[in-house]
């Protein structure tokens, strides 16, 4: 870890002299960098090293391959310049090396609908990269009151968490950002995208965001800058229109519904039932979520455990095994129910089927040790 | 994913509150009585005390360290801001212990692996006894075995953590034995 905060050190401490940075025009270009800027990449490929051997990386080869297959419709001229690496981390994210390197968070996937919109942010993580945004906001950060407490942030806590905020929030000013908007959103457009999925991609984060009162500067900024990049989205597609382009829906779940369904299971083994609340109690959730995901949301209930919980629980339970009588973590959750509730026999008969349906389940010993505890109550 | 040995141990400290001095338990002072249970210790160890965490080691803290903790039902697991509560089952404990653990680390622990999840008789009731295993921030592989029981009182955490290799089999009966003698 520490080897990856100095890496970030360098990425934040090398200094580059004032002369004029234009954007790349291709993948030729990538060849012709300045002696500064090769130091700049050389820190951001050991970076990379850095992040996967940390076992950071979710580890989908045909995810990844999908992405950059859809990087390459927006940045066909950078074919091989720009790679597509996805991390392993519920939270909503995505950031720019300055070498190419583009990292999206499993969150930030699991959160977007169809293509078009994972489109949006791959698009504008790009522009980062074509018009060197990393090397122009480096200069800035280093004549910035802010970078000293980024710099004391990063080097007092040691975690990975940290530098990829801080690749956030110190990657680039407003001033780029709405420059990485404007530019992705006519990449997004050229590409033949749909490109009124670009506000909507800004929409369903900010209700994230204001929901579970997340203060932190990630990918999509803080508050007030989050809806006005709606409102900047929303004037681009005034300008030049809805093209009736691609939307992707089916190809984007195709490649993310094993994803989506991890994510969900990630949350709840943190404790993190809002954030699975917030997903499946969206009207439409049940069109991108297997059946099996009503017991996701019947724990989610159960964790919560609100006045009603309970019930929205037990009905959540029972709907996910009337849809998906194969899935098995439904019977358990019910038979934990009726244990709880003196309903011995009721308890037993969910977890014989339970553990019928699934017979190498790792809390076997637990709901044997129930199993015997419930035939002394009968 | 990789964390810190050195920065567990120091959480494990500062989460312990008014550090004292190290002690070496000797043969009077093995029988250990705090105000909410009773444990013998292993002789020739080191101990830390604190308001609610007792620190045990005999090697040094980066080589083996078993900690037994009290916490009230209130915010048991502060972290994830939950409670406990007497009636709670043994695996939705661990449940939530592991939850509290990998919360308590800012990258959420991916290399954690959980070797096994299964009921222990503690002083006389049903807890959990979950083993895993993850990786520092050097590459070194550590175990963890942690067991966990609920009274009316609260919630009984104890923890042994050594590194994979050589450590963790040669002290874990030791902590075994001392889990066998709690009473609360």
């Amino acid at each position: 870890m520490r080897h990856v905060l100095l890496a970030l050190a360098v990425l934040l401490l090398t200094a580059c002299e004032t002369t004029q940075i234009r954007p790349m025009q291709s993948q030729e270009d990538t060849s012709n960098l300045a002696a500064e800027e090769k130091r700049l990449w050389h820190s951001a490929e050991e970076l990379d090293e850095q992040l996967e051997k940390a076992d950071y990386l979710y580890g989908d080869a045909e995810l990844q391959a999908y992405l950059e297959t859809v990087m390459h419709k927006l940045y066909p001229e950078y074919a091989g310049a720009i790679t597509v690496r996805v991390v392993d981390s519920p939270s909503l994210n995505a950031f720019a090396l300055p070498n190419g390197s583009i990292y999206i968070n499993t969150g930030m996937l699991s959160r977007l609908e169809n293509e078009a919109q994972v489109a949006t942010v791959l698009a504008h993580e790009g522009v980062h990269f074509t018009n060197k945004h990393s090397w122009k906001q480096r200069r800035s950060i280093k004549n910035s009151t802010a970078f000293a407490t980024g710099f004391g942030m990063v080097t007092g806590i040691p975690g990975l968490g940290d530098l990829i905020s801080l690749s956030s929030i110190y990657g680039y000013s407003k001033d780029l950002e709405r420059e990485a908007d404007a530019e992705g959103f006519l990449r997004l457009q050229a590409a033949g995208y749909d490109v009124s999925q670009a506000p909507v991609t800004f929409e369903f984060l900010l209700a994230e965001v204001e929901a579970l009162d997340i203060d932190e500067p990630y990918f999509f900024s803080t508050h007030p800058a989050l809806e006005e990049r709606i409102n900047n989205f929303n004037e681009l597609v005034s300008q030049h229109g809805t093209t009736n382009g691609y939307k992707g829906t089916e190809a984007y779940r195709l490649h993310t519904n094993k994803l989506q369904l991890e994510l969900l299971a990630d949350y709840l083994e943190l404790s993190q039932h809002e954030s699975v609340l917030l997903i499946l109690e969206r009207q439409d959730a049940f069109l991108r979520y297997p059946p099996s995901a009503w017991y996701y949301l019947g724990e989610a209930y159960r964790l919560r455990n609100e006045e009603g919980d309970t019930e929205r629980a037990v009905n959540a339970y029972q709907t996910a095994i009337q849809l998906s009588p194969e899935f098995a973590p439904s019977y358990r959750a019910l038979g934990v129910y009726y244990m709880k509730n003196n309903n011995p026999l009721q308890a037993d008969n969910y977890f014989i089927k339970y553990l019928e349906l699934q017979p190498d389940a790792t809390d076997r010993d637990y709901i044997e040790y129930y199993r015997a505890s419930l035939k002394s109550q009968r | 994913m990789k964390i810190s040995a050195g920065a567990l141990v120091l959480t494990l400290l500062l989460l312990s509150g008014c550090a004292t001095t190290w002690v070496k338990v000797d043969d009077s002072g093995r029988n250990y009585r705090s105000e909410h249970y009773s444990v013998t210790l292993p002789t020739g160890w080191l101990r830390l005390e604190s308001d609610n965490t007792l620190i045990l080691s005999r090697d040094g803290i980066l080589l083996q360290i078993i900690s037994i903790q009290y916490r009230p039902h209130e915010n048991t697991f502060e972290k994830i801001e939950k409670d406990s509560s007497v009636t709670m089952l043994p695996s939705e404990l661990a449940q939530l212990t592991i939850a509290e653990l990998k919360a308590s680390q800012d990258d959420g622990l991916p290399s954690l692996e959980i070797l096994s999840n299964t009921p222990v008789e503690l002083a006389g009731h049903t807890g959990f006894d979950i083993h895993l295993r993850y990786k520092t921030d050097a590459g070194l592989r550590m175990d963890v075995e942690m067991r966990g029981v609920v009274d009316e009182s609260g919630f009984y955490l104890l923890k042994y953590s050594a590194p994979t290799l050589h450590y963790f089999e040669r002290d874990r009966q030791t902590y075994k034995t001392l889990t066998e003698s709690l009473q609360l």
